[in-house]
């Protein structure tokens, strides 16, 4: 199948692509350019620069029309092609000839007749020494200053002889739509109406060959050219000296510096001189709001009784009538009937805005000219008003074996009956049955082998011949590929064909009638438009998917897709509620399948639960331990998921200054089912970790790698695991780099290299907003996300969910704390009484003040603003980020006003708008207004409040989080404080986040509490009094700081 | 129409003035002190556009739209086989036309009969009626651009439009509506490249491509090419200190003329 090559000039260079993206087309295409040769002399294309270039171009080529009222616009993507130098693009043009690359099986577009025709014009201006001196504007580099700007001396078309400028014109106004769909500076390309475009880059690119060649000339000359130039003296002698000399340079003469005025009156003296780019008269001649038009011929076949105003009847056979109308070459929608243009009674039509001038005349004249081409438009023009003529089915015949490929390769539309709307064209194609797993993949799952890459994994399908929605039998297809016109009779219908099209679906069917191809592959298919999607180069008519995978491929990312039962592990200590358990058959599936599964369901609905599910699963057949790496304030979380849900899996905290290395490390994981680590230090124990085989690998907040350029997430992307999982609370299918990054981890090169992915997802628009549609189908089987407000979801959870976040300290709070403790164990065994209790309070206040935040406990440095100083801090700030980038509302509550106001300065600093601060100070009207603003939604969707202030007689069920910041002792003040949004008015399930520093007394506290909590309210009581009536090892167990408390891993 | 085969002598004056063709023919008179130089000015009368030759070309044209495609791309000097074809014969040559010819105030009136002069003048406007399709036209009372216009005028009339603003809206089907972007800069570029796409047309060239001819001519080897003026007036003002800029110009031109005839040599006569 021929690959296409197309060419648009690009300032500097003849850019050459083939309009793919996907990067191993675009390999395979420049495998095929590069060695073409020609019988010109020399391979153009060997040297070639690889090199990207921005262009307004369509995924596909096929045509896709805009729905009524639908303004598209092409966006810019970035397309991989080689670039031409002037020298050799300078050569190919002028010896351009077609049939050569055809021989070669390359597809040219045709342009490259365009650009060859240019050149031609070129050397034949050069042939009359119609040449002159000129500037031409550097573009800026990135060494460039402000301010300053340069020029070149440059040879250009000397354009002041009649026919010389009238050809111009023409030859600009002819450029093929193409050639203005790079999206760059310079070169006027991107500057003013489409016809002073045209100009400019067809200027520009006749400069690049003229000056080119003439500085050869010039080269030749050599000495003999020193009267001819000035004696330039730096400082003294005009610029217009110095660019002379650069005029007179055989090489590349140097660029001309200057600051920007400089530079643009000298361009102006010397073009105002010796001549410039021709201005667009056109235009200038126009009324204001209308822009020039130019018509082309269209001929029209359609049966006789479809047709217009007809004669008589004809007993030989149908009659058809070939009728000749006027189009917009710039506006197809301007399509009238010649009669109405010779009825018409001025010169110029305006239509749509446009001024279409001399319409007879001009319509007259490419009637003349096709009729040079065809005898049957010849016999048409001997009447007057010529307007079109009956065709007999064999004249019929001539005219469509003969004469219409002549026509239409010089610019003249032929429509036929099926063409005359865009639905009623029919393509030919294929579709594709695609029925499941390849059976030597198949045998590979049943001796469960290791499959790396599940996407890569080949699936079996079988392909039909198709011509619109039908499908064509072998004789048919036979047949059809064997008509020597492009009208056929089919099934009873005259329909326009595309020959050539329907041979390579015969060619195609011949060879493969049976093939395979990726589930990627797949994937991409059926993300595509229907007019888009091609095989193999075919189109794709449809695809049907049998069996179990299409609840893979179908799928709209909700849950309920698995090919198999799996039953929830018997060790599972706990009962999965119902979206849980589709979840965990879910993640499971994606296993067996090989598939990298990405969990992304809401914070608060347990995905951990799940992916712990899942290990479990799969803990016996495994030779290998997982590994999951989350952020730092996370590990003490899934330390108590394991030993809640999954006590028997072992576990290895891979962290802190004492982590083992080398052996013992390797020991650990021999004996170990899971080791659990941060990304930091994956990071740093990067070789440690890579150079093992880990049966399964889960990233938690799996955003932590979406700058894939860093040495972080390129650690992780360097580990083996044949399965993988990614969790994340976030949004993440709107992070488009955060996404790309995520994928590439679970499912290597599923969605292409990034700057492809950038390049076709990142942008704005219309058709931008298709792309991600289509983008959404790609991930949507490997993707699984349920919020909490899915109804399907909602049925299935409690009203109000509490969860408990651990977080560690950092090693500034661990010092404090552990001075705080050694103090009060010092002292208190010389006090007693009220002196004692005193003590005590003090000490356990100061205790969970450091918790909190070290700045509450007298720390010396004031830099709220930095999260990291607090672990808590920094986990509410994860907390956050979910609540906000999910668009819900939060209540904090803390016991401290010091503490309330150094949240409302962070949060307020992270997320630009200051949250309101309710506390006991707080004066009733003030209250009422914060109340009122939050509820109405117009305040920050964060309120802090001190526990004691908020905790009563507010409604405040705008937030459906609660989060306690620090903990008061008596859950009941905490329940109170958490009915500030539980209650009647609350149309969602609320979440309670209870904030506890992992192994301090919070987390003491906290199980005293959680044991006893039946009794809790007579144990605790209702304040702090309690905890001073402990005994000293009692009061010694409680606050010594415990193992896992840590934030930085080399304390 | 006569065929005789006549020179005119470069002597005599012939002038395409408001009313016809104006011809002086020198003559030599004799007169009492011998010879005397005379100039004998006859006017051969053009025809109205309502005369029988004029509207026979008009007509012709109406119906044969392949020869007025050619006179408005290659001028009248296409019209000469119409003018074959159709027999015109000039003003002058109407049979029964009596006041066929005038003669000039100054050489007082002619009779019925032909005087020798008038028989000579009117060869030479046969010459020129045969030779110059510009002048024949111009004897028929037309331009190329007035006989052009009354082919459309008379095509407008066989089928009026009673509002052609309606008939044109009601053909295009589609409801007015200017291209996009601002004025006077067309539709935006990506919408336009977008419904290029769709129409399958964004790469082929616009229609008046395939009018670009393109000429690679042998140029004369080894000169230098003509100056033109406005390039040597404006690198003398350009570069007041370098006197030798235009002569510099001029060798370069020469060199790289050369140097594009051997580029051009192989491409002629390959297709374009």
């Amino acid at each position: 199948m021929n690959q296409r090559l197309y060419g648009i000039w690009l300032g500097e260079v003849l850019f050459c692509f083939s309009g793919e993206i996907s990067e191993s087309k675009v390999d395979a295409w420049t495998a095929l350019i590069r060695p073409l040769e020609f019988s010109s002399g020399g391979r153009p294309f060997q040297h070639a620069a690889l090199r990207l270039a921005e262009l307004r171009y369509p995924v596909s080529t096929m045509r896709r029309s805009a729905k009524p009222g639908e303004r598209r616009g092409l966006i810019g993507r970035t397309l991989e092609g080689l670039a031409l130098p002037v020298q050799e693009a300078w050569s190919l043009l002028l010896n351009y000839d077609e049939t050569e690359f055809i021989s070669q099986g390359i597809q040219p577009g045709a342009e490259f007749g365009y650009w060859s025709i240019a050149a031609r014009f070129a050397l034949g201006l050069m042939l009359r020494g119609r040449i002159t001196p000129g500037a031409r504007e550097v573009a800026a580099g990135p060494g460039r200053r402000r301010g300053q700007s340069s020029l070149d001396s440059v040879w250009k078309p000397l354009l002041t002889e009649g026919g010389d400028m009238e050809t111009f014109r023409q030859l600009a106004g002819a450029m093929p739509p193409i050639c203005l769909a790079a999206i760059q500076g310079g070169s006027g390309a991107e500057e003013g109406s489409i016809a002073s475009r045209q100009m400019a880059l067809l200027y520009s690119f006749l400069t690049s060959m003229i000056n080119a060649e003439t500085r050869k000339a010039v080269s030749d000359l050599g000495r003999k050219l020193n009267s001819a130039r000035a004696d330039y003296r730096r400082g003294t002698s005009p610029l217009t000296e110095l660019w002379w000399n650069g005029v007179l340079t055989g090489g590349k003469p140097p660029e001309i510096q200057g600051s920007v005025a400089e530079m643009e009156d000298l361009e102006q003296e010397i073009s105002s001189m010796l001549g410039d780019c021709p201005s667009d008269e056109e235009d200038q001649k126009l009324v204001k709001g209308e822009v020039p038009g130019t018509v082309r011929l269209c001929l029209r076949i359609e049966p006789q009784q479809e047709s217009r105003g007809l004669m008589g009847e004809d007993n030989n056979g149908p009659v058809w009538q070939l009728s000749i109308w006027c189009e917009g070459a710039e506006d197809p929608s301007m399509l009238l009937p010649a009669e109405l243009i010779w009825s018409y009674p001025d010169k110029d039509i305006i239509f749509r805005g446009r001024r279409y001038k001399d319409v007879q005349e001009n319509l007259l004249l490419r009637i003349a000219k096709a009729a040079a081409m065809s005898v049957e438009i010849e016999s048409a023009l001997n009447i007057e008003r010529p307007a079109g003529k009956l065709l007999r089915s064999e004249e019929l015949y001539v005219f469509l074996s003969k004469s219409v490929s002549t026509l239409r390769k010089h610019g003249i539309t032929v429509q036929m009956p099926s063409s005359w709307t865009k639905e009623g064209r029919r393509s030919a194609g294929i579709k594709l049955k695609v029925s499941g797993w390849r059976d030597s993949d198949k045998h590979n799952k049943t001796e469960n082998r290791v499959h790396r890459l599940g996407v890569e994994q080949l699936l079996s399908f079988e392909a039909e011949a198709m011509l619109g929605d039908k499908e064509l039998a072998s004789e048919e297809l036979a047949e059809l590929a064997s008509s020597k016109s492009p009208l056929v009779l089919f099934r009873g219908e005259w329909i326009e064909i595309d020959v050539k099209e329907i041979r390579q679906v015969l060619k195609y069917m011949k060879r493969q009638e049976n093939g395979n191809m990726t589930f990627r592959e797949l994937m991409y298919l059926t993300s595509e438009e229907e007019q888009d999607a091609r095989w193999d180069g075919l189109l794709v008519e449809g695809i049907e998917i049998e069996g179990k995978l299409s609840m893979l491929a179908n799928s709209d990312g909700g849950a309920g897709r698995y090919s198999t039962i799996h039953t929830v592990p018997g060790s599972l200590q706990g009962i999965l509620r119902p979206y849980q358990e589709r979840g965990y058959q879910w993640l499971a599936s994606m296993k067996d399948l090989g598939f990298g599964a990405l969990l992304a369901d809401d914070m608060g609905l347990g995905k951990t639960v799940q992916v712990i599910t899942t290990l479990l699963d799969g803990l016996d057949r495994s030779d290998h331990p997982c590994l999951i790496i989350c952020p730092t304030s996370l590990l003490g979380n899934w330390q108590r998921e394991f030993a809640r849900f999954a006590p028997e899996m072992l576990l290895y905290v891979h962290h802190g200054g004492n982590r083992l290395h080398g052996d013992q490390f390797l020991q650990e994981c021999r004996r170990c089912d899971v080791i659990l680590t941060t990304y930091q230090l994956v990071g740093r124990d990067s070789n440690e970790l890579r150079s093992l085989e880990w049966s399964t690998i889960v990233l938690d907040e799996a955003q932590y790698i979406k700058n894939y350029g860093t040495k972080q997430t390129q650690s992780v992307m360097k580990l083996n695991a044949p399965h993988r999982i990614a969790m994340t609370g976030t949004p993440v299918e709107n992070r488009l780099s955060e996404l790309w990054s995520i994928f590439q981890f679970l499912n290597p090169g599923y969605l292409g290299s990034y700057s492809m992915f950038r390049s076709r997802y990142t942008g704005s628009g219309e058709q931008q907003t298709a792309e991600l549609s289509k983008l959404r189908k790609l991930v949507s089987p490997l993707l699984l996300r349920r919020l909490k407000s899915d109804p399907d979801i909602r049925k299935d959870l409690p009203e109000k969910i509490e969860l408990k976040s651990y977080c560690s300290m950092t090693v500034e709070q661990v010092r404090m704390y552990e001075a705080i403790t050694e103090e009060l164990m010092t002292r208190i065994s010389g006090t007693g009484g009220i002196a004692r209790k005193g003590l005590v309070l003090s000490s356990l206040t100061k205790l969970k003040q450091i918790c909190d935040h070290p700045q509450l406990a007298g720390g010396r440095v004031r830099m709220i603003n930095r999260p990291e100083r607090s672990g808590k801090l920094e986990r509410l700030s994860e907390l956050l980020d979910l609540i906000v980038d999910n668009g819900e509302a939060a209540l904090i509550f803390t016991q401290y006003v010091q503490m309330g106001e150094l949240l409302k300065e962070f949060l307020s600093e992270r997320y630009g708008k200051t949250p309101f601060f309710l506390h006991g100070g707080t004066v009733k009207q003030e209250r009422d207004d914060m109340v009122h603003a939050f509820q109405e939604g117009s305040s920050s969707p964060l309120f802090v409040l001190s526990l004691k202030a908020g905790g009563v007689g507010l409604n405040l069920t705008r937030a459906n989080h609660v989060i306690h910041y620090d903990r008061w002792w008596n859950p009941a003040v905490e329940n109170q404080a958490t009915d500030r949004v539980f209650r009647i008015g609350q149309k969602r399930n609320v979440e309670v986040h209870k904030l506890i520093c992992q192994g301090t007394l919070e987390e003491r506290i906290d199980e005293l509490i959680e044991r006893k909590r039946t009794l809790s309210e007579q144990v605790v009581g209702s304040g702090e009094q309690w905890l001073t009536e402990m005994s000293n090892d009692e009061l010694r167990s409680l606050i010594t700081l415990h193992q896992g408390s840590f934030l930085e891993e080399n304390l | 129409m006569m065929s005789r085969h006549i020179n005119i002598p470069d002597n005599v004056h012939i002038e395409l003035v408001s009313d016809g063709l104006r011809i002086d023919i020198p003559r030599v008179a004799q007169c009492n002190d011998g010879e005397l130089p005379q100039v004998v000015s006859l006017l051969l009368p053009k025809a109205s556009k309502d005369d029988l030759q004029s509207q026979k070309l008009l007509r012709d044209l109406r119906c044969h739209p392949f020869d007025l495609a050619a006179l408005i791309e290659k001028g009248p000097e296409a019209l000469a086989p119409v003018s074959k074809r159709l027999d015109l014969v000039p003003p002058w040559r109407y049979e029964g036309d009596s006041d066929g010819m005038a003669s000039d105030v100054h050489t007082g009136a002619i009779g019925q009969r032909l005087t020798p002069d008038e028989i000579l003048a009117m060869d030479y406007g046969d010459v020129l009626w045969k030779k110059d399709m510009s002048l024949q036209l111009a004897l028929l009372s037309w331009t190329k651009e007035s006989l052009i216009a009354a082919v459309w005028e008379a095509w407008a009339q066989a089928a009026p439009l009673p509002d052609a603003e309606l008939a044109l809206r009601e053909a295009a089907g589609q409801p007015e509506e200017p291209p996009r972007g601002a004025a006077n800069e067309g539709p935006s570029i990506a919408e336009w490249l977008a419904e290029m796409a769709e129409q399958g047309r964004l790469h082929l060239p616009g229609p008046q491509f395939h009018d670009v001819e393109i000429g690679l001519h042998i140029v004369g080897q080894g000169s230098e090419p003509a100056a033109d003026a406005s390039q040597s007036d404006g690198l003398a003002a350009l570069l007041p200190g370098v006197p030798g800029a235009a002569r510099g110009l001029s060798l370069v031109a020469a060199v790289l003329m050369q140097r594009a005839e051997q580029l051009a040599a192989p491409l002629r006569g390959t297709k374009m």
